[in-house]
């Protein structure tokens, strides 16, 4: 199934080479000074740029999960960096599907990948079709 | 092959799932085997004894009251309904308890087959999840630890299932489906935090039907059916609430916003160990790493989810992972509590408004991370089935869970903090031994708890109360005083305690010779031979009409040595600051209490043995005012040194040197109105002062003669009856007015009804006795019949005419609905 997950990973590759290393140096920088909260405004205007660039919220995600990832691999380790790094993923995550959540409300930005809703994976349950089941 | 399987393998997953969850909640499904056990620690315990659901039935059935004085609400609507089943059947209050574990748990499992066979269409994977999400949804620590809460948990367990009927509503769009939705939203969200876990729920839901393009008018019957039905079931309740002025939620500062953010970090949301008051040892709750990386990963795993199968979604799919997601996220937003800064800028800004009633809901911050569990469930039953590399995927979910739940400290929890304990031969005689409508006190525990031994037959100490034999009265201060020190005979009957259960082999051995005595056991009962006395008259009392002054009454207090903190203690008569005219037989005292009376520059440091273990300390002149309603000698009585001189309106009265007894001084007329008090420490940087009383003197009065009467009792009690919990009647022939003690726990919804021909002539709210039990002043004379009832009970029995009505509808209407097919 032609999902694009190699694109995505080419787009976080190429497109996020500029603003990527500035992001997690500005995500030690409040680490290392204590000022953790904002890790999470930052990821926001984060994910607006993002969103200048173009990139969907599948990216934002994409990025908030390799953040809590990196988080997690630091756990047993120190608690305080590791609730840094985990903040920014959560900031990214919640960013990244508000946006995936306004793809549905104006259509989607991205690509509806070839066979799906091919699974019987049920269909939407409008007004006057009693009966139909939306989710299987 | 496929079809043989379908059908089959899910179920067996199912049944595997219960199965395996069950036996880890053994240690607290285990009095269903053993009516002997009992939970005893925190806030899950049990009464004890054979009868104890009857009994519970007994304590609860008076709407917000457990008998004990305390609103109960959760215990109430939960415990005590549960408890209307002892009639029919015969369980222990444990076993109640373990029931409603045992019912939600397979409630719940039911849900999550429901959810996995909506949402995963391929059997394999439905199995698979059903077998994962079943011990992954109860096992995790979020739901181990909450069982501590039991009227909270046993929602949690119903989520999926609500979700699922939820769903099911939306799908078939029939009315009988919403009604059945409304009754599970009715029933489930009955306690408040419940209500507000099912009401955002229900907002998902609703979420989701906007997004699958529901029209306005089907949205609103939709949202607002099960409210409207969840309001007139809940009617009585809300009725009671009313009666007692009852204020939901508590008021919040930031203070207790902060300490119940503690733990609230994302990195211990993420490891599900977020709770603001852990119940084991904080290092294994932390320092497993296994637990908390698995609990990380199933996150991480969940997000995953989303971004992985959202191509491939059809839009209704898509619209309600992302709302599950948002939700899921708004939870985590909340659970921080101040932890997030944005959240304590917010409830900084809404406190410092003076609107700190609006946070109250939501004071438990971390508890609102119960809810992420069924957020995941959604997310991975939508998700991962539809992802390119599910296999893959579903095994590392199942590697996940295994960890999670394997190295969990919830079998710790379940074992150590939650488990059944069984408390002995002993525990359970005392509880046939005693009178049923005894009232009892445990004295000289000093906190510690009685022996018993875990399911594992490991020692421990707890405190579970026992079916007749609990505390009477459970939180004044003159009831924590008493246990912890002997009580004089005239403050036990007048609080109708008449046994007395201490631990056989303590200092306490001495206490109360004039009770006899049984060893049970490890445990001591004693008695005073008298039958329960629950009407009592008292006679000259006084009052006055300051804040800080207290009424008192003679006859208890008489035997009393008023200079030892008993006495002083039980000064706490009649508390408050009604009005009532000084009659003839009475006398006016103000009792003015050191730390909370005076004004001046002065510092309170603790004492043991004074009034209220506290004094304060100055050096210069702290002040008070009393308000004299009848004119005439009166007589101060201090307890200070320093020395120190106390003055009323300027002149010096008493001088005092001493804590360890009452200085007296007067007499000095004073008029009606305000008179000043001051107290002068003479400059010395080490006066102190414990209490000071002002009193009509008869003649040469001390704090030792202050509560003796001569006089003839102006009225006594011919009879009395209890009808129900909440009801009493008594006969009372008086020749003067009198103040009519009744021995139930304080509730200011305890009225006294005067009655004549059958009809109620006056209505009598109650006064504070002792800080604990109702007293009543009666202006009447002659033949009295007085009923006891508790108002808020009135309020309620009206309103269950609501919940029948309601209750009937629905269930016409759901058969009349199965009879077309519905």
């Amino acid at each position: 199934m032609p999902i694009d997950e190699k694109k995505l990973g080419r787009d976080i590759l190429e497109k996020g080479s500029i603003l990527i290393p500035g992001a997690w140096l500005f995500i030690a920088y409040y680490v290392f000074t204590g000022n953790q909260w904002m890790t999470g405004p930052f990821s926001l205007i984060l994910a607006g740029a993002y969103h200048v660039k173009g990139w969907d919220g599948r990216h934002m995600l994409a990025w908030g999960i390799g953040a809590m990832t990196l988080a997690a691999l630091i756990i047993g380790g120190a608690q305080w960096t590791a609730n840094s790094i985990a903040i920014a993923g959560y900031w990214l995550c919640l960013a990244g599907i508000l946006r995936m959540g306004s793809e549905i409300m104006t259509g989607p930005s991205v690509k509806k990948a070839e066979g799906a809703g091919t699974k019987k994976s049920g269909g939407g349950n409008k007004e006057g079709k009693k009966g139909r089941r939306p989710t299987r | 092959m496929n079809d043989r399987f379908s059908g089959a393998a899910p179920a067996a997953a199912l049944a595997l799932g219960v199965l395996f969850v069950l036996a880890a909640y053994y240690p607290i499904l285990a009095p269903l085997q053993d009516k002997s056990l009992v939970f005893a620690r925190g806030d899950f315990t049990t009464i004890g004894g054979n009868e104890s659901g009857a009994v519970r039935l007994e304590q609860t059935l008076s709407t917000f009251s457990d008998g004990s004085g305390r609103r109960d609400t959760n215990r109430f609507l939960l415990l005590g309904g549960l408890s209307a089943f002892s009639g029919w059947i015969a369980f222990s209050d444990a076993q109640f308890n373990s029931a409603l574990i045992l019912v939600s748990t397979v409630l719940g499992s039911a849900g999550i087959f429901f959810l996995a066979r909506r949402f995963i269409d391929d059997w394999r994977y439905r199995a698979a999840a059903i077998l994962l999400f079943i011990p992954f949804y109860f096992l995790n620590l979020w739901s181990v630890e909450r069982i501590g809460h039991i009227w909270i948990w046993f929602t949690y367990a119903v989520f999926p299932l609500f979700a699922s009927i939820g769903f099911s509503c939306l799908e078939s769009r029939k009315d009988s489906r919403l009604v059945l939705y409304s009754l599970t939203f009715a029933f489930y969200g009955a306690i408040p935090h419940s209500f507000i876990y099912l009401g955002m729920i229900h907002g998902l839901l609703a979420a989701y039907a906007l997004s699958l393009g529901w029209g306005w008018k089907s949205l609103a019957k939709f949202v607002s059916v099960p409210l409207v039905i969840y309001l007139l079931l809940f009617l009585p309740v809300l009725l009671a609430a009313t009666a007692i002025e009852a204020k939901y939620p508590v008021e919040v500062t930031k203070y207790s916003f902060t300490y119940l953010s503690n733990n609230g970090e994302m990195a211990r949301l993420l490891t599900f160990t977020n709770n603001w008051w852990p119940s084991l040892d904080d290092s294994r709750v932390k320092s497993d790493w296994a637990a908390k990386g698995s609990a990380f990963g199933i996150f991480i795993l969940a997000f995953a989810a989303i971004l992985l199968s959202y191509p491939v979604l059809e839009r209704g799919l898509k619209a309600l992972i992302t709302i599950s997601a948002l939700w899921m996220m708004g939870c985590m937003f909340v659970a921080q509590g101040t932890q997030n800064q944005i959240v304590k800028w917010a409830t900084d800004a809404i406190i410092d408004a003076g609107l700190g009633l609006l946070l109250g809901p939501f004071r438990e911050w971390a508890r609102i991370s119960l809810l992420i569990p069924l957020f995941m469930v959604i997310i991975l039953s939508i998700g991962l089935p539809r992802i390119k590399w599910r296999f893959a995927a579903v095994c590392t979910l199942a590697a996940l869970i295994a960890a999670n739940v394997i190295f969990s400290p919830s079998w710790a929890y379940l074992e150590d903090v939650h488990g059944a304990v069984r408390m002995g031969d002993e525990f359970s005689r005392l509880g046939t031994m005693l009178p049923k409508d005894s009232k009892v006190l445990w004295v000289d525990l000093r906190g510690k708890g009685l022996p018993a031994t875990s399911l594992d037959g490991a020692n421990e100490s707890v405190r579970p109360p026992i079916s007749n034999a609990g505390d009477t009265y459970v939180y004044p201060p003159i009831i924590r005083t008493i246990r912890v020190s002997e009580a004089p005979p005239g403050l036990l009957e007048a609080l109708n305690i008449h046994h007395i259960v201490k631990s056989a082999g303590t200092r306490s051995d001495d206490w109360y010779p004039w009770m006899a005595c049984s060893d049970v056991g490890y445990l001591r009962l004693c008695g005073d031979g008298k039958g329960p006395e629950p009407f009592r008259i008292y006679q000259g009392t006084i009052l006055a009409d300051d804040a800080d002054v207290l009424s008192l009454s003679y006859a208890p207090l008489g035997g009393f040595a008023p200079s030892q903190e008993m006495g002083e203690r039980a000064a706490y008569a009649v508390s408050g600051s009604r009005a009532q005219a000084v009659g003839t037989g009475m006398r006016e005292v103000h009792m003015l209490e050191a730390e909370s009376a005076f004004t001046g520059k002065r510092w309170r440091s603790e004492r043991m043995g004074a009034s209220n273990n506290s004094v304060v300390n100055f050096s210069g002149v702290i002040k008070a005012t009393v308000n004299i309603s009848r004119g005439g000698m009166y007589r101060i009585a201090l307890v200070g040194s320093g020395p120190l001189v106390a003055m009323v309106d300027g002149v010096a009265v008493a001088d005092a040197d001493s804590m360890d007894g009452f200085s007296h001084g007067g007499p000095i007329y004073l008029g009606p109105g305000p008179a000043l008090i001051s107290v002068d420490g003479k400059g010395n940087g080490n006066a102190s002062l414990d209490v000071l009383w002002l009193y009509e003197d008869g003649g040469n009065t001390t704090i030792g003669t202050l509560f003796k009467s001569a006089e003839p009792p102006p009225a006594s009690v011919l009879s009395f009856a209890r009808k129900s919990p909440t009801r009493w009647n008594a006969l009372v022939n008086a020749s003067r007015p009198f103040l009519l003690g009744f021995a139930e726990a304080y509730q200011p919804g305890w009225e006294a009804r005067i009655i004549e021909h059958g009809n109620v002539v006056e209505t009598i709210k109650p006064v504070q006795l002792y800080g604990v039990m109702n007293g009543y002043w009666i202006n009447r004379t002659g033949n009295l019949e007085i009923e006891m009832r508790y108002q808020p009970q009135d309020m309620f029995e009206t309103g269950l005419y609501a919940t029948f009505a309601t209750l009937a509808a629905c269930a016409a209407y759901l058969a009349y609905a199965a009879s077309r097919g519905g």
